[in-house]
């Protein structure tokens, strides 16, 4: 915070964060307005198939609508906040934050979608080394694939995000990377009395044992990464990368799973491998926590409806449902 | 919908058996279209609805099975129940609201629950307020004659499957 009394002061942490979290709120109305509407329109499978997308169009909406006009969002407007430039002495070019809505919005959609399609290439690579190695009977190490590197880079991504929302609850500047990125500065716009300046103070210093915390996490999650990579260093001639040993023994498959062979999961018994749901032969059998199995895509549509089981009415989140292979 | 069409096969292989008690069948006969049906009902034994007949209309929504049909009394046989609106036909019953209802049912359970609702009222979700009232008040003397009198020109059983629908 400065003292110049002609510029306005520069925002805290906390009061950032509670702008942040009014906005949210808002934007998730907005989205759920924008599902309602679509699902009269396009229909609920619709929905169904592109919940990143209706949710991405709503921020990008809200955002269009407030912060590339000009306007202060309701999450600003709520806590009192206006955007500046880097400075703090003029307000935000209309190019910047443009960007910074298309970078903000669209930068970890695209990230996403990139790292998920690197993934899927992942799982095609191993099996065709699999093949390969089970048609020769040597086992060719020579190629690695440059996907392994790639996909490291993105947890690397990730981990800057980390380490830029610890120097957030440490200096309380710049909220998120893409706000750093072209310079978009939150600041008070009413005068502040010494009573209130004080309040703001002690509550920004709270902050910082967030930051500590999250610092710690991060040292501890590290931790792994130094060990695997202080044993290279010293067994250098047979190199131990942390990847290698936890995706190895990993056999991945990803192709068609149907009850109606029945060579296919034999241990399946002929009256269970019918889904109830669809009464056909069931494709990807799946598994509830109760230990009821269905279809994937049978329980997964039902799930998005209700998250339950369909025949014990216990509680099935979606993160819980385990494709049988 | 695929499924729909399987519990159509399946309940075509039932209705020709000779004993079946439900008798379920969709409203146009080209396989086409399975969206609406109809159903004869047969009022369950040791109610004061045995031995009548009742129509009932049936809506196969397309998101079903993630939604319940919709299930009504055809205007012309709506019978005097408690959970069953006199004037349209609607009936209130848990499993057929979006909220209870489970995929796992189809709809032949759904009709069976409905014949089970027959014989077992629940007052404390009525559509008709008069008989609920008897209900409550225990008074099965007077509940039981009230069905019978309105039911008393009912068709038949075998007269409403003979009639053309």
């Amino acid at each position: 915070m400065r003292k110049d009394s002609y510029l306005p002061l520069f925002a805290d942490a906390p009061t950032i964060l509670q702008a942040h979290q009014k906005d949210e709120q808002v934007e998730s109305i907005l989205t759920l307005k924008i599902r309602e509407v679509l699902r009269l329109i396009k229909g609920q499978l619709f929905i169904n198939l592109h919940p990143n997308e209706i949710a991405l169009f709503g921020k990008l909406l809200y955002l269009s609508i407030t912060t590339l006009r000009g306007k202060r969002t309701l999450g600003e407007e709520y806590t009192d906040l206006f955007i500046v430039n880097r400075k703090g002495t003029n307000f935000v070019k209309r190019y910047k934050r443009l960007l910074f809505v298309l970078s903000y919005l669209l930068g970890p959609y695209l990230l996403s979608k990139i790292s998920n399609a690197l993934k899927y290439l992942k799982v095609k690579w191993n099996l065709a080394a699999e093949k390969r190695s089970n048609d020769e009977s040597k086992t060719p190490q020579d190629e690695e694939p440059h996907v392994d590197t790639i996909s490291q880079y993105f947890d690397g991504l990730n981990r800057i995000a980390n380490l830029h929302l610890l120097l957030f609850y440490f200096t309380g500047a710049y909220y998120d990377l893409n706000r750093r990125l072209f310079g978009l500065r939150y600041a008070i716009s009413h005068k502040l009395d010494n009573s209130e300046l004080e309040i703001r103070r002690a509550n920004s210093k709270s902050y910082r044992i967030l930051g500590y915390i999250l610092s710690m996490q991060l040292a501890i999650k590290g931790l792994p990464y130094f060990k695997a990579f202080y044993k290279t260093l010293i067994y250098d001639d047979n190199p131990i990368s942390l990847n290698k040993v936890t995706t190895k023994n990993v056999k991945y498959n990803n192709e068609k799973i149907d009850l109606k062979n029945p060579k296919i999961l034999p241990y399946i018994p002929e009256e269970s491998r019918k889904c109830i749901l669809c009464m056909s032969f069931m494709i990807n059998p799946s598994c509830a926590p109760c230990g009821h199995i269905y279809c994937w895509n049978c329980l997964i549509n039902w799930c998005k409806e209700k998250e339950e089981c369909p025949l014990c009415r216990q509680k099935c989140d979606l993160q819980e449902i385990l494709p049988l292979r | 919908m695929s499924r729909i069409i399987k519990e159509y096969n399946h309940i075509r292989k039932l209705n020709a058996l000779p004993d079946n008690m439900t008798t379920l069948h969709p409203v146009s006969n080209a396989t086409s279209d399975l969206s609406n049906w109809h159903s004869i009902i047969l009022g369950p034994k040791d109610s004061p609805y045995h031995n009548k007949s009742f129509l009932l209309e049936i809506h196969i929504p397309t998101e079903y099975p993630s939604i319940p049909p919709v299930i009504k009394f055809n205007k012309n046989s709506i019978p005097p129940h408690c959970n069953v609106n006199f004037t349209t036909g609607e009936i209130c019953l848990n499993i057929l609201k979006n909220e209870n209802w489970s995929p796992v049912w189809n709809l032949l359970y759904s009709v069976q629950a409905i014949i089970q609702l027959l014989a077992y009222p629940d007052p404390s979700s009525p559509l008709n307020i008069d008989l609920s009232r008897l209900l409550t008040l225990k008074d099965s003397k007077a509940y039981n004659s009230l069905i019978k009198y309105y039911l008393y020109n009912f068709p038949k059983p075998e007269l409403i499957c003979d009639c053309e629908i």
